[in-house]
């Protein structure tokens, strides 16, 4: 009885400490780790309203900023405090390469009242040093820069003085890091305290612009030329600082993050604040790479092989694996402990239960009743309430004695029609059981969703004597799941977006046929009518087929507008096979520009689905729009993608896209479906990952397999809908 | 207007887009060219032989057989058509790999019919003065191959330039002979002048080197 009690105490603790984590989880606490440029306090000044923009945004979660110096960073990386990473575009490289972060968003900036994702750095003198004219001349001179970590204060302006032959850690006669702000350094060029400086592309700029300094008492060595960048320039341009996520980051958290960036507008308070312009889809940083490598920034990236590492540390992995060994050991006693306790534990809680349900049956019904957290209502067979508890009264507002005597109208929302409540008396007065998601109003007005079950309980001689509904207020989940489809309906729209513009150049190339043809037929018939010969059968003729041609281009422009639509998640029974069809159609565009066939092997009745139609296009787009590329970058010989849609054994619709390309190193299959996993240059590497996510919020199934010529076969499935019964059968 | 002359030439459209090259086939006729369409390069490659004539207007972006392949292939086989490319918006690195590969012209869609129709008309011409010059060849040939081997021997001494003495003298027979066997060769060749000769012998390719 003794040790009983005291497991019973234990019990009591383990269910508060885990109610207690739950509700701590309601508010998740999201760490940014931020690279201190300038010290903590202002980079925490800069970035903590940008972090109040996202808790503004993403409900459920705290974000907190933390300012932490380059080697800071990387140990709160390592030890895995960190959600998310905002850090220069070298360090980023560097952390990748060691703790597999990757970016989610690109900085945008600001510069000569332009916006750029996009920066580089300036080298410069005085105007009037006439000895320094090239990179080269800065030989046996003096240069200041902001410090070594910094990649657009030092590190642009040491790669491009390397290439031009001037190794700042040797050929200079000294080499001055002066730390921040940038300012000081173009002041101590102008006043000859050092020869040349450099900054980051922007700091001329916008010194100038505030009148701090007149810049054309400087100049720009190695000025170089970028199109559509107008700022000075002495490096190449190299990608702004990225947003990444950490490994243990969850995909949901990302894209919600990504989506609110990506829709921050350029001139929104958080931006101002933070003194930056929004955020673009993520950029390729491979040149950053190349960068690192060459000033071999990061000494670890040479990373041994297993065996070296084995070979070199042979004792440590022989003590590991007896380490290893001991434990497993433990374990399995433990295990074993374990499972006799709960056996014997089990045994005690039944003899305990037997007693007390034999004393307290009563006493504990009626309680149960009023404590439960589901509502209870129970009414007369003609409808008036004579009961309802507690939880009833807590969710809907009404007290106990304001609504007996009253009949449950009163909690009507007008949101379910007559037929819904015509169904619930016709079977009640049948003696039998109604269950149903109700949606009713509150005493405040508001809305509340209640699962509810309606029993009619029955008397010795089968008539009714009361009706008891039971029901659970599942409102916060119901929205909840509301929210998280708009916003997966908002991060669609955005990958969509992205797609078209994707597109582009195949869709101008695309709306040029008709185009041409309309113009062909008609400086035709002009022609004809001029020298007489056409009679005007000729002229309906053509003038239908130059109609015909109009139409189309009018048709391509409605798919695109359609499929650009923002809708809300609207989920509606439509034909797979139509949906394949319009997708096929607008991925038609780029196969042709991609000179690959598209072939379709359509189930031949309807494959009926409950799906929101132009999600389930955007995935077949998408695994389309993968199997063109894959063909086109291995420029393979055989160039046909075919999509065939079936019904499954188990009688769910499922549709197969198949490439003849090369196929794909399908190692890691979670990589290949995570986000922002992408072979490509530009692409924003979501399409996989937002398309297994549609695909699972229909309660379907996406796949990829090898198939036995080479090429490569994503598979989808989307389950059977009740109502296509009738339409399998007819 | 340049375009509105008739010609035995046909020109060949290929197109994978079916309304493109229909409304090409109507634009072309309408100034009374014969007109020949084909969805593929493959389908024209099928169709067509060493006697085509003409010119050809070809898309160059298609699935299936690209543009160049099919220009590659019928220099492979030796067949001389005068290609006009066709290209989209944005395709101008194409288009310059296809002028590299032997094209003549390039037009770009939509196209500016007046543009189209010159540029058709300056390949046609091309190809039908092409064949003309072909023909010419070829009867020229004919006549020589009538000569006897004498006077053959005299056709060649005399283009170079050489009076009937020394002709004689290299071959060793008298002037007389001589005088003989040029004026055959002056009827047998159709030449009213040793100038006409030595033009027609140019023509067929004959060479006239100084002695």
């Amino acid at each position: 009885m003794n040790t009983a009690s005291v497991r019973r105490r234990r019990l009591v603790a383990a269910i508060t400490l885990a109610v207690l984590i739950s509700s701590a989880a309601a508010n998740t606490e999201v760490v940014i780790g931020v690279l201190a440029v300038h010290g903590s306090q202002r980079t925490l000044a800069r970035w903590q309203p940008t972090a109040d923009y996202l808790a503004q945004k993403i409900s459920g979660y705290r974000f907190v900023v933390r300012a932490l110096s380059a080697d800071g960073l990387q140990q709160a990386v390592n030890a895995g405090k960190l959600d998310f990473v905002l850090t220069d575009p070298s360090n980023y490289i560097v952390l990748r390469r060691r703790y597999g972060i990757s970016r989610i968003v690109t900085l945008r900036n600001r510069a000569g009242g332009q916006i750029y994702a996009k920066c580089g750095a300036v080298i410069f003198v005085r105007a009037d040093r006439r000895d320094i004219q090239h990179l080269r001349d800065l030989k046996g001179k003096s240069l200041m820069a902001v410090s070594g970590e910094s990649f657009g204060g030092f590190q642009l302006a040491w790669l491009t003085l390397l290439r031009h032959g001037v190794d700042p850690f040797r050929n200079l006669s000294r080499l001055m890091f002066n730390g921040y702000p940038e300012d000081d350094i173009v002041y101590a060029v102008g006043n000859g305290e050092i020869d040349a400086g450099t900054v980051p592309s922007g700091v001329l700029e916008s010194m100038a612009a505030q009148a701090k300094i007149d810049i054309t008492r400087f100049r720009v060595l190695n000025p170089r030329t970028t199109p559509g960048y107008p700022i000075r320039h002495s490096t190449p341009l190299y990608p702004d600082w990225p947003l990444s996520k950490t490994g243990n980051t969850s995909d949901e958290l990302t894209r919600k993050i990504a989506v609110a960036l990506l829709t921050m507008a350029q001139n929104d308070p958080a931006a101002q604040r933070g003194n930056y312009a929004g955020w673009a889809i993520p950029l390729d940083y491979g040149s950053v790479q190349r960068l690192v490598r060459e000033l071999r920034i990061d000494p670890t990236a040479e990373t041994p092989t297993l065996d070296q590492l084995v070979r070199a540390n042979w004792q440590w992995a022989a003590m590991a694996l007896v380490i290893v060994l001991f434990l497993l050991a433990i374990t399995v006693y433990v295990a074993r402990l374990n499972r006799r306790l709960k056996a014997s534990s089990a045994s005690l809680q039944r003899a305990l239960d037997e007693r007390r349900r034999a004393s307290a049956e009563m006493q504990k019904l009626s309680s149960a009743v009023e404590q439960t957290a589901d509502l209870v209502m129970i009414t007369s067979p003609n409808g008036v309430i004579e009961y309802v508890n507690p939880a009833f009264e807590r969710v809907t507002g009404y007290e106990r004695q304001l609504v007996v005597g009253a009949t449950p109208n009163l909690l009507k929302s007008g949101v379910h029609d007559s037929e819904f409540y015509a169904r619930l008396w016709h079977t009640l007065v049948r003696g039998e059981v109604f269950s149903a998601v109700f949606i009713n109003r509150r005493q405040d007005g508001a809305l509340y969703y209640e699962e509810k079950t309606i029993t009619p309980v029955l008397d010795s001689r089968g008539e009714v004597r009361y009706f008891v509904s039971t029901g659970k207020d599942i409102t916060d989940r119901t929205l909840a799941e509301q929210r998280a489809r708009q916003h997966e309906a908002e991060f669609a729209h955005v990958a969509r977006v992205s797609t078209m513009g994707e597109m582009a150049s195949a869709l101008a190339h695309e709306l040029n046929q008709p185009l041409a043809a309309i113009v062909n037929y008609a400086r035709g018939c002009t022609r004809r009518l001029r020298s007489g010969n056409v009679t005007p059968e000729d002229l309906m003729v053509l003038l239908t087929r130059i109609a015909e041609q109009g139409e189309r281009s009018g048709e391509i422009i409605r798919r695109l507008r359609n499929f650009m639509s923002k809708n809300e998640s609207n989920r509606t029974l439509a034909d797979l096979n139509e949906i394949v069809r319009e997708a096929a159609s607008l991925a038609n565009l780029e196969a042709r520009h991609r000179r690959v066939k598209l072939h379709l092997e359509l189930q031949p009745r309807a494959l009926m689905v409950l799906a929101d139609h132009i999600q389930i296009e955007q995935v077949v787009l998408n695994l389309v729009r993968n199997a063109i590329e894959a063909i086109h970058n291995a420029d393979s010989a055989r160039r046909q993608v075919t999509i065939r849609t079936a019904r499954t054994s188990s009688g769910a619709a499922s549709v197969c896209v198949h490439d003849t390309g090369p196929g794909l190193d399908i190692q890691d299959e979670e990589a290949l479906f995570g986000t922002f996993f992408s072979t490509k240059k530009d692409g924003m590497g979501m399409g996989l990952s937002i398309s297994r996510s549609i695909i699972e919020a229909h309660g379907g199934q996406l796949s990829v397999s090898e198939t036995s010529d080479a090429g490569t076969a994503f598979i989808f499935t989307l389950p059977r809908t009740s109502d296509d019964k009738p339409n399998d059968n007819g | 207007m340049t375009s509105q002359t008739t010609t035995d030439e046909t020109i060949y459209v290929i197109d994978d887009d079916q309304a493109v090259r229909d409304s090409l086939r109507w634009l072309l006729e309408s100034v009374g060219h014969k007109v020949e369409t084909f969805s593929s390069a493959q389908e024209f490659l099928d169709r067509i032989d060493a006697s085509c004539s003409g010119c050809l207007l070809l898309d160059v972006r298609m699935p299936g057989m690209s543009g160049i392949e099919l220009q590659g292939i019928l220099r492979e086989r030796g067949y001389y058509v005068p290609i006009i490319i066709i290209t989209g918006h944005g395709d101008v690195p194409l288009a310059v790999r296809a002028m590299k590969a032997g094209a003549l012209e390039f037009v770009e869609k939509p196209f500016n019919d007046q543009l189209l129709l010159d540029k058709v008309q300056g390949c046609l011409t091309h190809a039908q003065s092409r064949r003309h010059d072909q023909q010419a060849k070829a009867d020229i040939i004919g006549r020589l191959e009538r000569l006897t081997r004498r006077e053959r021997e005299v056709l060649e001494a005399v283009i170079c330039g050489n009076p009937n003495k020394i002709v004689a003298d290299q071959l060793g027979i008298s002037v007389k002979t001589v005088e003989i066997h040029r004026s055959r060769v002056m009827e047998k060749m159709s030449a009213g002048s040793l100038a006409e000769l030595v033009t027609l012998c140019i023509k067929a390719g004959i060479h006239t080197g100084k002695p």
